[in-house]
C-alpha cells in the first residue's frame, strides 16, 4: 500500500479510483444487496407460507373430530395450496384415516401412497407406507402388502405385520420368526410387547408329546 | 502502531469502512451477534445446548408432579436427585430431537396460532378471559420474558404437531380388530390340578451338619447391617417461639392495633314491606305504589304493628306470611339500595320510603347481631402465638448460623454448640442405611449419618434442613459395624428354609412322575385320585378368567394349539412352591361378531393406543440415532 502524505494526496487517490472502478463498486454493491435483500424475502415468503399451511393443518385436524366431509374439503385444499410439504403429507395421512372411517379402503390406499412421496422425512413417509400395506392386507392382497413392505426399511412394526402377512399364506414357522425379531425391536414398548407376545405365544409347538385325552 | 489507526481514520477512508460495517447490522441486526452464548449446556443436540437451568426447571416440575402424586413426601430411595435428573435430561435431549426434526422439515408455527395457544391458558386468565397484565405477571413469577415463552411454547407446538401427525391420523381397520378378537377372546377346555408342596413337609428331615453348612455358606444371609446412634441438635421455629416471653403491655398494644381484623361480621334481622314496582312498572304505576307506600308508613308512624300490616299488605309473599321477617342476613346478599337503607337504621327503627329495584319498601330492623371486635381475653393466646413465632423467626436464622459455626468449629462435639444454644442434644436408636424410626426415618438424615465425614471421622455434619424452619447436625454416637448373626439365632430359620427346599424337590419330583404317567395316557382323574386331590376340569377358559390361578391360565394361553382329539400337558411351579399340572385339550378362536360394541370399541382403542407409541418411539429413536448427541458427565 502506499503511503500518502497529506489528506489532499489521499482524496485525490480515491478520487482516481473511484473514476476508474466507481461504476464496477456500486453495481456490485447493489448486486449483493439485492441478492441479501432477495433471499430474506424468499425467506420471509417460506416462513409464511409454511405458517399459513400450520394452521390449515391445525383447522384440518379439529374438524376431523367434528365434520368428517369438512375436514376432507380442508386437506384437500391444503395439499392443492401446499403441495410437496410436510404438511400435505400429514393432511394426506389424516385423509387416509377419514377413508379407512367410510370403509373406502381403496381411496385409503391413494392417500397413503400421496403420503409416501409428499413427505421428505422419512419415518413419516414409512409410517404411510407401513399404513399402506395394512390397507392392502385388509383388502386381501397379501402379496401386494408384502411387495410394499419390502420397499421400506423394516423396523418393530414392519416385523410385526410381515408375521401378521405370512399367518395369512399358511407359513406360522416364518410368522413366529417375524414376530420374534418384532419383538425384540419394540424395546420397552410395553402394550406393543404385550400384543405381539400374544400372537407369539398363539404359535407355540409342542415340546414334547401329547397324550391322549 | 494504535496511534496511526487513530490518526489514519479520521478522513474519508474512515467514513467508507464505518458504513461497510454498519451494513451487516443493518441487514440482520445486532441480535443475532449477542443470541445464544452464556451457560454450558448439559448436553449437546447437533449442536443445541441443553442447558442446566432447562434440566433443573425440569426436574423441580417433574418432582413438583411427583410430590402430588405421592401425597407431599417422595420415596427418596425410588427417586433419587440423580436418577430423575438422568431421565429429565433424556426427555429434553428427545424433545430437542423432534424439535430439530419438526424445524428441518418445514413446520410452522404461526403467531396466530401462538396466541390461540396462549390466550387459553387458565393461568393468564382473569375471570375466565386472558388478560395481559396478568400473563406478564405470571411469567416474571417465573422469571421469564415474554418473548422467551414464546419462544418455548413455538418450539414445543411444532415438536408436539409432529407426533400428533402420528397419533392424529392412526386408524383400525375391521379386519384388524376381528383378528385382534379372535385371539384376544380365545378360549380353551384345560383340566388341572394342585400338589400342594405342604404334603412334604413333614417327610423330609433335616440334619444338625446341614443347617451348620448351610449356614456357613450363606452368611452372607444372615449379616446384620452396619447400624448408627446418632446425637443430635435441633432448631425449630416452634421450639424458639414456645420459649418467647411476650409481656401483656406488647400484646395489648398488637390487640388495640389488630381490632379490626377480630370483627365478626355484621348480621341483621329485619322486617319490610314492599309494594311491587320493577323496572317494568310505568311512571305511574310506579307514582301510584310511591303513594301507596308512604300511605302504609303513615299509618305504620301512628302505632299500627308493622308484622300485622305487613301481613296484610305485603306485596313480597315469601316474608308477608312471616309478618314481613327476612331473617338475619349479612351485608351483600339483598339489593343495594335496601342494604345500605337496613345497615344504616338503629334496632328498633323504622325506616323511610326506601326505592329498589323490586318496589318500594318500609324497614324496621328487630335485631343486630356480629360486628363487634371480639373481646381481649378470646384472642389473646392467639395474639401470643403470633407475636412468638414472628420474633422467632427473626431470632431463629440467626441461631442456625451460630449453629453452624459452633458446630463447625468444635467439629468433634455438640456440647459446645448446645450449652451456647441452650438446645438439649437428643439421641436416636439404631438404624441402618435403609433408616429407622422417628428422626432416623428422614433419608437426609440417614444419608448424613452413613455421610464419610460423619462415620468415618467422626465429624459433626453440617445443618440439615428438614423443612423450612427445622435444622439438624448430628453426629455418631455409636456405630455399630456388619456383623454376623449367630448360628443360634438363626438356626430355625435355616432349618425352615431348608425343609422347604427339600419339600419343593420332593414335591417336584412326584409332580414329573404324574406328567409322565398323564402323558403316557393314564386317565387324569385317577391320578389325581391316586393323591386325594381332584382333577379340575375347566372348559371355555378365558384370558381374564379370576377363578383359577393366575399362573395357571397364563400357562394354558402359553401351551401349543393340541391336534383334534389329543392333549398336551405341562408342569409348572407356583409361587407357593406347589406344583401344577396343567393340560390342554381344545382352543376356540374367540367369535368376533359375537361381541358387544363396547368390546370392540375397547379392543380398536387398544390397538391404536399401542400402534401410537410403537411409532412414535421408532421416530424418535430414528432421529435420535441420526443426531448427534454428546452427553457431558
Amino acid at each position: 500500500m502506499e503511503i500518502y502524505n497529506s489528506e489532499q494526496e489521499q482524496v485525490d487517490a480515491l478520487k482516481a479510483w473511484w473514476d476508474k472502478n466507481g461504476r464496477t463498486a456500486l453495481t456490485a454493491l447493489a448486486l449483493f444487496l439485492l441478492s441479501v435483500l432477495g433471499w430474506q424475502g424468499w425467506n420471509d415468503h417460506r416462513q409464511q407460507q409454511a405458517e399459513a399451511a400450520s394452521s390449515n393443518y391445525q383447522q384440518m385436524v379439529e374438524l376431523m373430530g367434528r365434520d368428517a366431509s369438512q375436514a376432507k374439503e380442508a386437506g384437500r385444499a391444503l395439499i392443492g395450496s401446499y403441495p410437496n410439504t410436510l404438511y400435505a403429507a400429514m393432511a394426506s395421512l389424516a385423509l387416509a384415516k377419514l377413508a379407512v372411517a367410510e370403509e373406502d379402503l381403496e381411496g385409503a390406499t391413494a392417500h397413503l401412497r400421496s403420503a409416501m412421496t409428499q413427505s421428505d422425512q422419512p419415518e413419516l413417509a414409512g409410517l404411510a407406507r407401513l399404513r399402506l400395506a395394512r390397507v392392502e392386507l385388509a383388502q386381501g392382497k397379501a402379496e401386494a402388502a408384502l411387495q410394499t413392505l419390502n420397499g421400506g426399511k423394516g423396523g418393530a412394526a414392519s416385523d410385526e405385520l410381515r408375521g401378521d402377512l405370512l399367518l395369512t399364506q399358511g407359513k406360522p414357522d416364518e410368522a413366529r420368526a417375524a414376530y420374534r425379531s418384532a419383538l425384540d425391536g419394540y424395546g420397552n414398548v410395553a402394550d406393543k410387547r404385550e400384543l405381539v407376545q400374544m400372537k407369539l405365544d398363539d404359535l407355540a409347538v409342542a415340546a414334547m408329546e401329547s397324550g391322549a385325552e | 502502531m494504535l496511534q496511526i489507526i487513530r490518526d489514519r481514520a479520521q478522513g474519508v477512508f474512515a467514513w467508507i469502512i464505518v458504513g461497510l460495517i454498519t451494513i451487516p447490522f443493518a441487514l440482520w441486526g445486532i441480535n443475532s451477534y449477542f443470541g445464544g452464548g452464556g451457560d454450558d449446556g448439559v448436553a449437546e443436540v447437533d449442536g443445541v445446548k441443553i442447558s442446566p437451568r432447562e434440566v433443573q426447571s425440569a426436574y423441580q416440575q417433574q418432582r413438583d408432579r411427583l410430590q402430588q402424586m405421592f401425597g407431599g413426601k417422595i420415596p427418596e430411595n425410588l427417586f433419587s436427585e440423580e436418577m430423575m435428573k438422568a431421565q429429565v435430561l433424556q426427555q429434553l435431549i428427545e424433545k430437542e430431537v423432534l424439535i430439530q426434526a419438526a424445524v428441518e422439515n418445514g413446520l410452522r408455527i404461526g403467531d396466530g396460532q401462538l396466541a390461540n395457544i396462549i390466550t387459553s391458558i387458565d393461568a393468564f386468565a382473569v375471570d375466565g378471559r386472558f388478560d395481559a397484565e396478568q400473563y406478564e405477571r405470571v411469567l416474571a413469577r417465573q422469571g421469564m420474558s415474554p418473548r422467551l415463552f414464546e419462544q418455548r411454547v413455538r418450539r414445543d407446538l411444532m415438536a408436539s404437531q409432529l407426533t400428533d401427525a402420528i397419533v392424529n391420523s392412526e386408524f383400525t381397520l375391521p379386519s384388524e380388530v376381528d383378528a385382534h378378537l379372535r385371539l384376544q377372546q380365545q378360549h380353551r377346555d384345560i383340566g388341572y390340578m394342585v400338589l400342594p408342596v405342604s404334603r412334604f413337609e413333614d417327610e423330609v428331615t433335616v440334619a444338625a451338619e446341614e443347617l451348620r453348612a448351610y449356614y456357613e455358606e450363606n452368611s452372607r444371609r444372615y449379616m446384620e447391617p452396619e447400624q448408627v446412634k446418632i446425637d443430635y441438635l435441633e432448631l425449630k421455629t416452634d421450639d424458639i417461639a414456645t420459649a418467647m416471653e411476650v409481656s401483656d403491655e406488647e400484646l395489648r398494644l398488637r390487640y388495640e392495633a389488630q381490632k379490626l381484623n377480630f370483627r365478626t361480621p355484621e348480621e341483621r334481622q329485619a322486617r319490610h314491606l314492599l309494594i311491587q314496582a320493577d323496572s317494568s312498572a310505568s311512571v305511574e304505576e310506579r307514582a301510584a305504589a310511591r303513594l301507596k307506600a308512604e300511605e302504609l308508613l303513615q299509618r305504620l308512624n301512628s302505632g299500627e304493628d308493622f308484622a300485622t300490616l305487613a301481613q296484610a299488605e305485603s306485596q313480597d309473599p315469601g316474608s308477608a306470611r312471616k309478618g314481613g321477617d327476612l331473617g338475619f342476613f349479612g351485608k351483600g346478599v339483598m339489593d343495594p339500595a335496601f342494604e345500605q337503607a337496613a345497615f344504616a337504621l338503629k334496632k328498633g327503627a323504622l325506616s323511610g320510603v326506601v326505592e329498589s329495584a323490586f318496589g318500594f319498601h318500609i324497614i324496621k330492623v328487630e335485631a343486630i347481631k356480629g360486628g363487634e371486635s371480639k373481646p381481649y381475653e378470646q384472642v389473646v393466646v392467639e395474639l401470643k402465638r403470633e407475636i412468638q413465632q414472628e420474633r422467632a423467626a427473626e431470632i431463629y436464622f440467626d441461631k442456625a448460623e451460630q449453629l453452624a459455626n459452633f458446630t463447625y468449629e468444635q467439629p468433634d462435639t455438640l456440647s459446645v454448640a448446645a450449652e451456647q444454644l441452650a438446645l438439649e442434644i437428643k439421641s436416636s436408636d439404631y438404624f441402618s442405611r435403609s433408616g429407622g424410626a422417628g428422626i432416623s426415618s428422614d433419608g437426609k438424615i440417614v444419608t448424613a449419618a452413613f455421610s464419610e465425614d460423619v462415620l468415618a471421622r467422626g465429624n459433626n455434619s453440617a445443618p440439615i434442613e428438614l423443612g423450612n424452619d427445622h435444622l439438624v447436625v448430628l453426629r455418631i454416637k455409636q456405630h455399630q459395624p456388619e456383623a454376623l448373626r449367630p448360628f443360634e439365632a438363626v438356626s430355625a430359620q435355616i432349618e425352615a428354609t431348608l425343609k422347604r427346599e427339600k419339600a419343593m424337590a420332593r414335591a417336584q419330583e412326584t409332580a414329573t412322575n404324574l406328567l409322565a404317567k398323564l402323558q403316557a395316557g393314564e386317565t387324569p382323574e385317577s391320578l389325581a385320585a391316586s393323591w386325594q386331590l381332584e382333577w379340575q376340569r375347566q372348559s371355555g377358559l378365558q384370558r381374564d378368567n379370576k377363578v383359577v390361578t393366575s399362573a395357571i391360565v397364563q400357562t394354558a394361553f402359553r401351551m401349543p394349539h393340541p391336534a383334534e382329539g389329543t392333549s398336551h400337558s405341562e408342569l409348572l411351579t407356583l409361587a407357593s412352591g406347589d406344583q401344577a399340572l396343567v393340560a390342554i385339550y381344545a382352543v376356540h378362536s374367540g367369535d368376533s361378531s359375537a361381541v358387544t360394541a363396547n368390546i370392540r370399541s375397547d379392543a380398536a382403542q387398544r390397538l391404536e393406543r399401542a400402534a401410537n407409541n410403537g411409532a412414535e418411539q421408532a421416530l424418535i429413536a430414528a432421529l435420535r440415532q441420526r443426531a448427534e448427541i454428546t452427553i457431558k458427565q
